[in-house]
């Protein structure tokens, strides 16, 4: 639940999501699921002329597992509670096989 | 549909919805009720409960029919039976029989006689077309009964072929129970008496039942339709048998297809005779005419009310029962378990946390608008790394706090005059004079100095072997783990009850205190500051190890806020001790051709100068002059400080220790030979940096050299006119350059520039505005 | 240095890319590509989250003569990365 946890304190930043076949598209992040599916609006396709056939569509949902990146903005990220985070879910999982 | 009869009723409710949609609700109802009395809900099942006496028929000779469904002398037995449906409730049959004769023991009990006769000779659904041209005669029934269950168009009245509503056993039992009435009361009912009464009250005729609830007929008709339908043989046997109804009765609530509520028949067990025929809806009334008849007006009225009370609440009690038995025992503990361990992990807010941490505390953050808005328990945690995120803002806090304090320092010193202000301002104004005119020649001179300084070789992170690298990795991830598990417990504290100021700590308080007690000790020890400084070893102290990686440099602040004013200074000293070989300070020193440090010393300078160092200051700032003393002496015994004070941290920490002393000691009320050891410290401290002072200066001249200026500010302030003039003499002409310098620059860097200096320039009681 | 006090062996995989937070890690991806950064987070479906990284792509050239690996190099101030695209994970950072 760490990077669920996380995307939903970028709802509303932009973001740009690379996807697995190379297509780039930059728009807003609207939401987000436990399967880092992500629905994006007022999105741009980064390379037009290679997807023209995007150009009209004004927001996409995306299916987490073709994702391959997200190019997040930096500011928006808090790294130290990030790492907190992630140390507490390692340790929590971690707890959880233990027991 | 076999001859019998017995498996098209098995499954009760499902003959109903085809032909009368309307009231199939109402049969559910009932249907469910009866289940939940039965224990054995697959008795839909035909094969499983059938007790295989119809395999003991002979079913080929129709010859032996009489001696089969038999002649009433011969008594079969009541198990005689060919309706599966009735071995499968024969439990609920024998309860019912049970209460039945308890609440009618006065009758007679005949049973045996009718029941094998009825089935050979009555089945209802070819019967039931017979009826139709009598339907007009009670076609106005409707209009008059204030029954509350639906009501079907009752003209087009089409006979429930192939569907069979009642069992053989209720058709007996309603011509039984006619039978019976007969003697009772009249049948000649006054008219007055079916408006009051809803028709299905009344005496009805047995064949048919299937239709009543479409058409109650009204009560003159009945005998009419005795006559007419009751095949003669059967009239004479009902006639001569004179069946008691309760005996039927015990047969009927399992056979109807409507599914008779155990528990209504229980209650009204007077009334049964007439049940059958209305009960499928659980909203028929149940009254016998016979005793309303018998009544007063009055008594009728409480009794129809109580009636409708009764029959509200039986139809309450249908519904609720609808789906009775749909769930086993271990499937409802299943359930209860789900929602405890639900309503467990509501309650604790920690779980919550643990699956969102990362959302709750970051939004918490976020969401405060105003600063001074109380943050919940988590955020706090993490509101000093909010600011920290800017690591140059933090940068700036610090060094405004050390500069605060170098200007307290200066001030304090300039409130009392020295006799030396004057020669001072003597010398360095004739530096200002013939700087300022001539700066040229002076430039000169100042470069011999700074070469003279022997390079260290600086080493990178290699100096810990890969596996050192391993543990030293896996020792501050425990530190982390003791860490965020202490803050996890501090947290807890808010769970505690409040105590007032004079009550004593409950069992709660205790247990809290010893584990956090418990816990700081373990994060104590998981930072390995209380190893054995071995100073044979060449190996490095393994917390100065572990505090080069600047996620330790991180956890130095949190750490620092559990632990108590000892181990603050063991933290201190500790540093202090092995100063010379921190990262910060061993890596921060310029190589001769080096302008600019690399990168990433220069971020883990930054780290340090962001996250170590304001939680030392804070000690430092309100530490006693001893401890001043002393720590200053530790670091002149042990450390090279020529080396120290080349580097930003190093100068930081002489600036701390001096600015705090000096700030005592001008406050007064210091012992007196507090005063002295300090001064020879200050004096040994001097003289080492003697002649190193121009080192102290990052190369180029467009830098940051602030810190420099404020360590050598808070040395002028303590220093006597000899060390003064020393001093002076050594950096005048970084002075001038600084100053001209900032001619050059944009207004606002260049006033921050000479302002830097200005703050030197004050120590020693002069103005940069002095020069020019 | 001793390990004798360091009570918590290491008890999977991850547990190693756990020493690595807040540092400098080399991560292979499928698709040749490699990435340097400082790692920030991650999860038990490699899924990570990295600072200051470097992505490097190794694109085989289009012509069929030419067959030289040309090398694509981009930028990301923090940059999420899915985990199935994940080959390895390396502490090691050499640049």
């Amino acid at each position: 639940m760490l990077f669920f946890s996380f995307f939903k304190t970028l709802v509303d930043h932009e973001v740009t999501i690379e996807l697995k076949n190379d297509l780039s598209i930059r728009g807003t992040l609207k939401s987000v699921d436990q399967f880092l599916n992500i629905k994006l609006d007022d999105i741009m396709v980064l390379e037009e002329a290679k997807y023209p056939h995007l150009a009209a569509v004004r927001n996409v949902f995306i299916r987490g597992s073709v994702v391959r990146y997200v190019h997040l903005p930096a500011g928006a990220v808090d790294t130290a509670l990030l790492e907190d985070a992630t140390r507490r879910e390692a340790s929590n999982a971690a707890a959880a096989k233990g027991r | 549909m076999s001859f019998f009869g017995f498996d098209t009723s098995l499954p009760r409710d499902r003959g109903h919805p085809a032909m009368a949609p309307g009231f199939s609700q109402a049969t559910d109802h009932f249907a469910g009720l009866s289940n939940a009395d039965d224990d054995d809900d697959d008795g839909i099942d035909f094969e499983d409960t059938y007790d295989g006496l119809g395999d003991k028929l002979d079913e080929k000779d129709d010859a032996f029919n009489d001696e089969t469904f038999g002649a009433p002398e011969e008594a079969i037995g009541k198990d005689f039976d060919f309706h599966g449906a009735t071995a499968r409730v024969a439990d609920a049959m024998e309860e019912e029989h049970e209460v039945f004769n308890r609440s009618a023991r006065n009758q007679s009990v005949a049973r045996v006689a009718a029941a094998p006769t009825q089935p050979a000779r009555v089945e209802p659904p070819t019967h039931v077309p017979v009826l139709r041209p009598d339907m007009s005669l009670w076609g106005s029934g409707p209009a008059t009964t204030p029954q509350p269950e639906p009501q079907p168009d009752p003209t087009p009245v089409v006979p429930p072929v192939g569907r069979k509503i009642l069992s053989l056993e209720e058709v007996e039992a309603q011509i039984l129970a006619n039978n019976e009435q007969k003697h009772q009361s009249s049948f000649q009912q006054p008219p007055a008496q079916a408006h009051q009464l809803p028709p299905q009250h009344q005496h009805t005729p047995p064949i048919v039942t299937p239709q009543l609830h479409q058409y109650p007929p009204p009560q003159h008709d009945l005998h009419q339709l005795q006559s007419q339908q009751f095949p003669a043989r059967i009239q004479s046997m009902l006639q001569r048998n004179q069946t008691p109804p309760q005996v039927q009765h015990r047969q009927i609530p399992e056979q109807h297809p409507g599914g008779v509520p155990l528990q209504q028949q229980r209650m009204q067990p007077v009334a049964q005779p007439l049940h059958p025929s209305r009960n499928q809806y659980g909203m028929t009334n149940h009254v016998p005419t016979p005793q309303l008849q018998k009544m007063t007006e009055a008594e009728k009225a409480r009794f129809l009310e109580e009636e409708s009370k009764r029959l509200k609440r039986n139809h309450k009690i249908a519904q609720l029962a609808r789906y009775n038995g749909l769930m086993t025992p271990a499937d409802k503990n299943f359930i209860t378990r789900i929602q405890l361990q639900h309503l467990v992990s509501i309650n604790n807010a920690e779980d919550n946390a643990n699956e969102d941490f990362y959302y709750i505390v970051h939004s918490a953050i976020r969401a405060r608008t105003n600063p001074q808005q109380p943050l919940n328990q988590f955020a706090q945690t993490y509101l000093f790394r909010q600011s920290a995120r800017g690591r140059n803002r933090q940068q700036d806090n610090h060094l405004q706090r050390m500069e605060q304090q170098v200007q307290r320092a200066v001030a304090a010193a300039k409130a009392r005059p020295k006799a030396s202000q004057l020669v001072l301002e003597g010398s360095l104004g004739k530096i200002s004079f013939s700087n300022v005119k001539t700066p040229r020649p002076m430039l000169n001179i100042k470069k011999s100095d700074t070469s003279g300084g022997e390079p260290i070789r600086r080493t990178q992170r290699s100096t810990f072997s890969s596996a050192d690298r391993k543990s030293l990795l896996r020792a501050i991830e425990n530190v982390y783990d003791a860490l965020l598990e202490l803050e996890v417990h501090e947290r807890e504290r808010a769970k505690l009850p409040i105590l007032m100021p004079d009550q004593q700590p409950q069992q709660a308080h205790v247990e809290w205190s010893t584990r956090r007690d418990q816990l700081v000790a373990k994060l104590w020890k998981e930072t390995k500051i209380m190893e054995p400084i071995d100073p044979m070893s060449t190996a490095t102290h393994p917390f100065i190890a572990i505090l080069s990686y600047s996620k330790m440099k991180r956890a130095v602040q949190r750490i620092f806020r559990h632990l108590d004013p000892e181990q603050r200074v063991t933290v201190l000293t500790m540093i202090v001790v092995h100063l010379d070989i921190l990262d910060v300070v061993k890596h921060g020193v310029y190589l001769p051709d080096e302008t600019q440090l690399p990168s990433a010393v220069r971020e883990e300078i930054e780290m340090f100068a962001a996250s170590v160092l304001p939680p030392l200051l804070g000690y430092v700032y309100e530490a006693p002059l001893s401890i001043v003393i002393g720590l200053l002496g530790i670091l002149l015994e042990r450390v090279d400080v020529v080396a120290v004070s080349k580097t930003k941290i190093g100068l930081a920490f002489l600036t701390m220790f001096s600015s705090r002393a000096e700030i005592v000691k001008q406050a007064g009320g210091a012992p007196e030979n507090e005063l002295q050891q300090w001064q020879m410290m200050y004096d040994r401290l001097f003289d080492s940096l003697q002649g190193h002072w121009m080192e102290c200066f990052p190369p180029g001249m467009f830098v940051d050299d602030v810190y420099v200026w404020q360590f050598l500010a808070s040395i002028a302030v303590g220093a006597n006119m000899p060390q003064q003039q020393a001093l002076v003499s050594a950096v005048k002409d970084r002075v001038m350059e600084n100053v001209r310098a900032s001619k050059t620059l944009p207004p606002e860097l260049g006033a921050q520039k000479s302002a830097n200096v200005n703050l030197f320039m004050r120590a020693i009681g002069l103005d940069v505005e002095l020069l020019g | 240095m001793s390990d004798a006090d360091d009570t918590s062996p290491i008890q999977e995989p991850l547990d190693l890319v756990r020493l690595s937070l807040d540092e400098q890690v080399f991560v292979k991806l499928r698709g040749d590509r490699e990435l340097r950064g400082r790692l920030h987070a991650y999860d038990s479906h490699c899924n990570l989250v990295l600072g200051d990284v470097e992505e490097t792509i190794y694109v085989v050239g289009d012509d069929e003569e030419d067959d030289s690996v040309k090398t694509i190099k981009k930028q990301s101030e923090m940059l999420f990365v899915r985990g199935d695209s994940v080959v390895l994970i390396s502490p090691q950072a050499q640049s």
